[in-house]
This record gives C-alpha cells, sequence and structure tokens, in this order.
C-alpha cells in the first residue's frame, strides 16, 4: 500500500491518520488514489476505527448534539407527545463546538460556539427522541419506539431497526409508551445495543447489533415503573456501559435512578436521597451524578441545586444491590431556575438551560461564573454530547477491546445495608 | 546544572552520541524518559556510553532539550505543572517546519519518547484536519491522479443516497 507520507515510517503515519476527525478522513480520500485506498482500507479496519474513537474522545473540546431551528420557528419545550407534534419541520441536527479557551478567567459574559449541522436521513418531522453512543445516532419516529432507525452521518450511513414482535403484539388498541428506552455500548461483547423497557407488565429487550435482533431481557417480577412523571421524559443518560433514566416507582413511593447494565443486562435501582422538585442524570468526575432542586425553591425566585454523586456502582449478583449516593455539591443560589443539562470541559463547567428563555447559560463552579452560550436560533434537547466516528452501524466490524477502555466499569462486591 | 542541588542523591550523568559524533551529557533521570535509553541503561548497566546510530545531532538535541524541560517540571509536584508543560509543548511544537517536524518525530519514535510521539504526531495531525481537499494537495505537494469523472464518483458516495 502506498505510503502517505514517505519521509516516515508505516506506523507512524497511520497514528497520525487515525488522530484526524472522521469526517476530514472520509472527504481526504477525494486528494489521490493513494490516499483514497489507504483511508478506505483504514475505514474497514477494526482496530483504526477504535483508535481514531478514542483519540476522538479524548480530545479536550467537546461537542454537544441538540436540535436547532431557525429563529423565527417557534419550538416547544414540553416534552410531551402532543406538544412534540408542533415542532417545526424546519430544525437541524447540530452539533456544537463550544469553543472557549478562556479558563473563564476573562470578563467576557459570552461563550461562542461553532455549529455544524449533521446531516440525518430523516427529516425533524420524522422523528421525534435522539439518543446517542460513539457517532452512532439513534432517531426514533415516536414515543413507542415503533420505528427505530441508526444512523452514522460521518459515514452516511443507516439502518432501520426491525419491528420486535414484543412490541407488536403488546400495542392492540391502547398503546402504551415505554418507561425507558436507550442506546449503548457493551464492551464486553464489542456491541452496541437499544433497550426498551415496556409500560405497565414490565418487560425489557434489547435489540444487539450484532446479532441483529431483539431479545428479551428479565427484570424484577414485581417492579413497575412509570417514567412520565419524570422532568427526563426519554432522555436517557449513556456513560461507561450503562443507561441511567430517572422515574418513579410506585410500589416505593419513590422517585428512583433505574440503570441498565450494557454488558450484564440487567437493571439496577438507585432510590433518589430525597424528595426534589426537579432532577437530572449528569456525568461529573468520571462518576454519574444527580441534581435536584428541593419544592420549595420552585416557590422563590432564586434556587439551589443539589448535586448527588454515585460513587460506587452495583453489586452484580443482587440485583437490588447499591449504595446510597452522596451530596458533594450545593449550587447556587441561583436566579430563575436554570435546568442543569450536562458538565463540560474536565467537570468545571455546567450547562445549564436558562428557566425563562430557553438559552444555554455555563455556569463555571470554580470561577462561580454563569456566563451566556450563543448558539443561533432556537435550540432544544437532546442536549448529549456527540463525537464524529467511523462506527458503521452496517455489518459487525468487531471492534478489538483493546482500546475501548477503561470503561471496565468498577464493581464493587458491598453488601446492601 | 547545580542548580537543583536539593536533592541529596547523585544524579548519575550519561554520554549519548549521536550518529554525526555530537555528544550529549544529560543527567540519567531524564535520559530514562525515553524507553530505549532506559532499556539500554537498565540491561547494560554500567555503560556511561550510549550511542545512537540512527539519530543525528540536531534532533537528538532537540529530543533531549524536551525531555529535559519535562523532567524539570515534573521535580516541583505542583498541581499547575501539567499546564506548564502543556504550554511549554505547545511552544515547542509552534514553529517546526515540516521537514524538522519529520525527522525529530523519527528520532522520538526511534528512541521511544512515547509522549513526545504523541505531542509530534498530533502536530502534524493539526496540520492536516479540518483541511480542504485542495488545501491537503498543496501542502504536502501531491498531485490528484484520479481520472476524469473519478473524482466527482467519490464526492458522491460520500453523500446521502437520497440527498
Amino acid at each position: 500500500m502506498a505510503n502517505l507520507f514517505p519521509y516516515l515510517p508505516e506506523e507512524l503515519v497511520e497514528i497520525i491518520i487515525s488522530r484526524l476527525p472522521a469526517d476530514s478522513l472520509v472527504r481526504f480520500k477525494c486528494v489521490n488514489k493513494a490516499w483514497y485506498s489507504y483511508i478506505c482500507a483504514r475505514i474497514n479496519d477494526p482496530l483504526f476505527v477504535a483508535k481514531n474513537l478514542h483519540y476522538a474522545k479524548k480530545k479536550p473540546s467537546e461537542s454537544l448534539l441538540l436540535t436547532r431551528a431557525s429563529a423565527s420557528l417557534l419550538v416547544t419545550r414540553n416534552i410531551s407527545a402532543s406538544a412534540l407534534s408542533h415542532i417545526h419541520a424546519k430544525s437541524l441536527l447540530t452539533s456544537v463546538l463550544i469553543d472557549d479557551d478562556d479558563d473563564g478567567d476573562n470578563n467576557d459574559h459570552i461563550i461562542r460556539c461553532v455549529t455544524e449541522d449533521l446531516s440525518v436521513p430523516l427529516r425533524w418531522s420524522q422523528w421525534l427522541v435522539a439518543y446517542h453512543c460513539d457517532g452512532i445516532i439513534c432517531l426514533l419516529k415516536d414515543v413507542y419506539g415503533t420505528e427505530i432507525v441508526l444512523c452514522n452521518p460521518i459515514l452516511r450511513e443507516y439502518k432501520r431497526l426491525p419491528e420486535s414482535n414484543n412490541n407488536a403484539k403488546s400495542f392492540g388498541k391502547f398503546r402504551f409508551a415505554p418507561v425507558a428506552m436507550g442506546f449503548g455500548y457493551d464492551s464486553v461483547a464489542s456491541d452496541y445495543k437499544f433497550v426498551r423497557v415496556s409500560f405497565g407488565q414490565v418487560k425489557a429487550e434489547v435489540y444487539s447489533l450484532s446479532t441483529e435482533c431483539w431479545r428479551q431481557v428479565k427484570m424484577r417480577k414485581n417492579l413497575i415503573l412509570d417514567s412520565t412523571v419524570s422532568d427526563q421524559f426519554y432522555n436517557c443518560l449513556y456513560f461507561q456501559g450503562a443507561c441511567y433514566w430517572t422515574m418513579l416507582d410506585p410500589s416505593l413511593g419513590k422517585m428512583i435512578i433505574l440503570c441498565f447494565d450494557m454488558c450484564e443486562e440487567v437493571f439496577h435501582i438507585v432510590p433518589f436521597p430525597k424528595v426534589a422538585y426537579y432532577s437530572s442524570l449528569v456525568v461529573w468526575n468520571d462518576s454519574v451524578a444527580l441534581f435536584l432542586s428541593s419544592q420549595e425553591a420552585w416557590n422563590s425566585k432564586t434556587t439551589c441545586l443539589e448535586m448527588w454523586v454515585m460513587d460506587d456502582y452495583f453489586d452484580a449478583a443482587k440485583g437490588t444491590a447499591y449504595s446510597p449516593l452522596t451530596k458533594r455539591l450545593v449550587l447556587g443560589p441561583l436566579v430563575d431556575f436554570p435546568l442543569p443539562l450536562r458538565f463540560w470541559k474536565s467537570s468545571d463547567e455546567l450547562l445549564l438551560e436558562d428557566g425563562r428563555d430557553e438559552k444555554l447559560l455555563a455556569y463555571n463552579l470554580r470561577t462561580q461564573k454563569l456566563r451566556k452560550v450563543e448558539v443561533d436560533g432556537e435550540i432544544n434537547f437532546p442536549y448529549c454530547s456527540y463525537v464524529k466516528s467511523l462506527v458503521s452501524v452496517n455489518g459487525i466490524r468487531k471492534i478489538s477491546t483493546y482500546y475501548s477502555r477503561r470503561s471496565k466499569r468498577r464493581r464493587t462486591t458491598q453488601l446492601p445495608k | 546544572m547545580s542548580s537543583s542541588s536539593t536533592t541529596t542523591t547523585t544524579t548519575r550523568l550519561l554520554m549519548l552520541k549521536a550518529s554525526d559524533g555530537v555528544t550529549f551529557e544529560v543527567e540519567e533521570a531524564v535520559a530514562t524518559k525515553l524507553g530505549a535509553i532506559n532499556n539500554m541503561v537498565e540491561e547494560e548497566g554500567s555503560e556511561d556510553l550510549i550511542c545512537l546510530p540512527n539519530v543525528n545531532g540536531k534532533f537528538l538535541g532537540m529530543v533531549l532539550e524536551w525531555c529535559k524541560k519535562h523532567a524539570n517540571n515534573n521535580t516541583n509536584s505542583d498541581k499547575g505543572n501539567d499546564e506548564v508543560n502543556k504550554w511549554w509543548d505547545k511552544e515547542f511544537v509552534m514553529d517546526l517546519d515540516q521537514n524538522t517536524l519529520y525527522h525529530l518525530l523519527m528520532a522520538a519514535d526511534y528512541l521511544s519518547g512515547t509522549e513526545l510521539v504523541d505531542l509530534l504526531t498530533e502536530k502534524v495531525a493539526s496540520m492536516i484536519r479540518g483541511k480542504k481537499v485542495e488545501e491537503i494537495r498543496e501542502t504536502f505537494k501531491i498531485k490528484s491522479d484520479f481520472l476524469p469523472g473519478q473524482e466527482e464518483e467519490i464526492r458522491k458516495k460520500n453523500s446521502w443516497a437520497f440527498e
């Protein structure tokens, strides 16, 4: 194979090329024949794809996936099934690179971003929910999850998932939306999975990209869950091999965090530490954290946000085992009830949605400064992180576990108290 | 340099000899940041003169300069060290021309200076990423050898079938 840099040995060339963003690589196929064949070969090499993803994730800058409508269009914020239909067809799925070098130390009150509209195979009017993992975007046509499309906008690949038998049967006359859905990576099997937990008689099913079929997953018999009360209805936090949701467990009469382990395919439950008016899940310093604000806060003009961290993961052998959350931070008082979305930039900077005008804000934990994040147009969920990758949604190119972490999750054998 | 006199253990000095005969006297702690030299020291032990026939003096000097900076920065156990190293790395690669960069990269690779290889490959990557195809051809003096129509076809394949 022709060498792209005649002066450099092959291994070094590969390191350099694997450090390039996936979209640059796809574009560079057009440089000449040598580049074309070199890049095509690399895109089909699972180890290279894994390396490229590894470097893309290591980058200090982070992209946020959100939907954006031109300013003239009205986008409703309320994520209920009926409200969603009002969202205008001209919205775009956009990756926003928050580019900010100054560490929040200067006096700028605005953070500017670079936006890039992603090309996905469905128009906005054709999908309602979006998830993301390793460059694969998972789009759902409706809240029932009847039509699910996986796509990698960089590779221009998409795949429509087959309907599961179970899903079709359980509909009947009345449809119940699933209580939880999510998309993530199983680092043990090197597989991407979509998980759906149905409402009522709690059943869960998993679609695996490598086997290309649906499979039932066991849940605790007596478990009844209700996610409609959650502020994060249909939001799913995927982090290091597990999906997390917040919802109500009527049997406990309590809000809980439901966690699905992508590798073991088991569910875990962690009760909220206290009653909260608003909650949201984020990743903080390599741990999952829960933001809570209390009922009283709603009545006053200012609010304090508490952040509770999951330090330990679960004992896989015991379905119900958990380690309680610990309180780590209290933010505020903040004016006008901003809603925490996610941390960005090594856990110093918290992105928030302004409670009044739904604009993005960034709160620096160190300097305690609140700044505006300027994005053109009306923006909306999913606000998850986005990374450009060469991970294919077609065919099973097994990615070696060599590079794919670290993500072997920490497990404790700690027993429940 | 005698300024680091606070350390009580006497630091051993190594002589490194480049391909063009230029020699460098370096503290062992600095030189062993390079995997290849670390191996030689561990294997051969007593040897104080190390010959490096694949690296010439100019680039060996640059690699050692980088090692020294990082070794010095790491001795003060400040939290700001990472920041200092990052800032210094940025300066180090800022004005390198393509030719120097390649030679330095090969020297770093030969000497198994993993961190330096990371830094330099990242630098080369930063010269490429985000560029247009035409700019890549210009930067690396490459001519397109596609037949008429072929390039167009590849571009088409890179867009959605229904676009």
